[in-house]
């Protein structure tokens, strides 16, 4: 039985296929689904968790499903009387955004840098590459706790922080996929033709690096937020007036050995599933895009 | 192998001269220390005198090349907060996160690499299916929220497992160490498990997709066409193919589970040096700071050295060629 499995074709065709479409369509729909929760939220949030004077001390850490001064809370309340729900829309909202603006201008400053480089002599470009190396070599987290430690927490800071952490990978991928695609005769041709370099660069150089580039986007996108929230929950991120999904889980931890499961498990689904639709798409356009330049 | 070990030593110095200047850099970004050092009610000469006594007033290439040369006597200064030298301070919590950074590394080798050729092998299947899935999810899952739910289960719900703390350490070879005592075994389960979900989702997709694609290579047709054993086909000549890329995404991934210790650290009060490393952020204590991350840097250049050893021990093919 083993030998037929060792002979069968390894690129996934087959039953597998299938269900990884599934897979991927049920997870654009969360993340639709997210979206659309995270740009809505002062509007489908049953409460305003900022509104101090709607707030009420002693509906706080109520269970899920109970009611209390101003309504039902599905998903409980934390320490202060909050609705938990309406903390993790409005949380769901400040993730989202560090997540999809810090990737997005990382991807448009490494990018940018990734394509000078190519188009410099290969002298700089291999000082230069080198120099991006060296900040790969820094572990993530680390550079950007030193930055918010340096500068102070808020909101700003941290999208700066996660640009300085994330702009070296497009750095990179787009460098190594500009050389690649600076051999080709299509580009000598419009050498040729005397077109301007720059409309070289921004009108056939770049579409044709755009594939590995969007891989990377989705999948920066889901470690920004993922890089975000850890900072957050750590207390050198996003500060309290604007709890992400993060710092709810924090605050949650603090009582959670009392058996307030409920604070940090909601939020922490939300994250997950934010995260993992994320990957899963960024899975999914990987292997179509192999697919379609086969 | 005699010509390239001296080659990649001075890559490495080459590097660590780096780091010097980016932490002298930071250094000063972080803030002026005569600031935090003199009273409130130090006047403008006091203050010029505080400078000058620092060396604060000279060039900064020269302030630079102080710096070295404190640096090659290991003086990093005094800890802020403790008073001791910062070095001594960030080496006596270094056990405890080697300890847990290596078991954790060790537990993703053994669970990652044997799920991952499973996966590969019965890949259309409902098992390989699911580690597939199961794999992408742990991938996804941020290591503090992982954190939190073990304690949850494990310490507050059943009750089975420490959730704070070594427990027994013993006094080994200049360290206290907990793995060689049931009670630190006990404790060190949690946060082991914690930091090695990600590694292990990360070994199993590296070793998946490399046995997929050395199930269709030729060496492994005609391995079958001389009738070896499935289990020699898979541990010897599939698993010798993927082990190189494995290798060198340890020695490179050994350094980032270092500084992810910060996390697990911090959630399960391990007293590591990653958990002096963010008390020490909350109270500006600079030297221990600059000690911390020069100890990560030096640990992750010296696990990529040994990677690299490893992988041109492992691929015969390297060994010969350029540099």
């Amino acid at each position: 039985m083993i030998p037929t499995l060792l002979g069968r074709r390894a690129s996934g065709d087959g039953g597998g296929s299938a269900g990884r479409s599934r897979f991927a369509f049920c997870a654009a729909i969360a993340l639709l689904g997210l979206s659309l929760a995270a740009v809505g939220a002062p509007w489908i949030a049953p409460h305003d968790p900022y509104d101090l004077a709607r707030i009420d001390m002693l509906d706080g850490r109520l269970p899920p499903g109970s009611t209390g001064a101003s309504g039902p809370y599905w998903l409980g309340t934390d320490e202060q009387g909050r609705d938990l729900l309406s903390a993790i829309l409005y949380g769901l909202r400040v993730s989202l955004g560090i997540g999809i603006g810090s990737a997005l201008a990382a991807a448009v400053l490494g990018t940018a840098f990734g394509l000078c480089l190519a188009c410099a002599g290969p002298r700089l470009a291999r000082v230069l590459a080198r120099a991006v190396d060296l900040q790969l070599a820094v572990p993530s987290i680390l550079l950007a706790m030193m930055i918010i430690a340096v500068r102070g927490k808020s909101v700003v800071n941290v999208f700066f922080a996660l640009i300085l952490v994330e702009w070296a990978y497009y750095a990179r991928a787009a460098y190594a996929a500009a050389v690649a695609e600076l051999g080709r005769p299509y580009i000598e041709a419009t050498e040729a033709l005397g077109v301007a370099p720059w409309r070289i660069v921004l009108q056939h150089l770049l579409p044709n690096c755009m594939p590995p580039l969007t891989v990377i986007l989705t999948a920066q996108i889901a470690r920004a937020i993922s890089l975000e929230a850890t900072l957050s929950f750590l207390g050198v991120g996003v500060p309290i007036t604007e709890p992400s999904l993060g710092l709810l889980i924090a605050s949650g931890s603090q009582s959670f050995f009392s058996g307030h499961y409920w604070m940090i498990i909601f939020p922490g689904l939300f994250l997950v599933l934010l995260i993992v639709s994320l990957n899963v798409m960024g899975d999914e356009i990987s292997i179509r895009i192999d697919g379609s330049l086969r | 192998m005699t010509v390239w070990i001296p080659g990649r030593l001075v890559q490495a110095g080459c590097a660590v001269i780096a780091m010097t200047l980016i932490v002298f850099a930071s250094l000063h970004l972080i803030g002026n220390p005569i600031d935090l050092l003199l009273p409130p009610d130090a006047d403008a000469a006091e203050r010029a005198r505080m400078i000058a006594a620092f060396g604060l007033d000279r060039p900064l290439a020269l302030q630079y090349l102080a710096f070295v040369e404190r640096v090659l006597h290991g003086d990093f200064g005094l800890s802020f907060v403790y008073g001791t030298p910062a070095v001594a301070l960030v080496l006596s919590r270094l056990p405890a996160t080697l300890e847990l950074a290596v078991l954790a590394t060790a537990l993703s080798i053994g669970l990652g690499i044997p799920l991952g050729l499973a996966a590969a092998l019965r890949q259309s299947s409902p098992v390989g299916q699911a580690l597939t899935g199961l794999s992408t999810l742990s991938y996804s899952l941020p290591a503090f929220w992982t954190g939190l739910l073990l304690i949850l289960v494990f310490s507050v719900v059943l009750g089975w497992l420490p959730s704070t703390g070594r427990g027994q350490t013993v006094a080994m070879a200049g360290g206290e160490w907990s793995f060689v005592t049931l009670d630190g075994l006990r404790h060190l389960c949690l946060p082991v498990l914690n930091l090695a979900v990600f590694k292990t989702a990360l070994i199993l997709r590296l070793t998946k997709s490399g046995a997929q694609g050395t199930l269709v290579a030729d060496h492994i047709r005609f391995a079958r066409a001389r009738g070896l054993t499935t289990w020699r086909i898979v541990f010897v000549h599939i698993l010798r193919t993927i082990l190189v890329p494995i290798i060198a995404v340890l020695g490179v991934e050994f350094g980032a589970t270092v500084a992810f210790s910060v996390v697990t650290e911090s959630i399960f009060a391990w007293p590591g040096m990653g958990s002096l490393f963010v008390e020490s952020l909350h109270t500006l204590d600079r030297p221990v700071i600059v000690v911390y991350l020069a100890t990560v840097v030096l640990i992750f250049i010296v696990s990529n050295m040994a990677a690299d050893v490893l992988v041109r021990l492992a691929d015969p093919r390297i060994r010969t060629g350029p540099l």
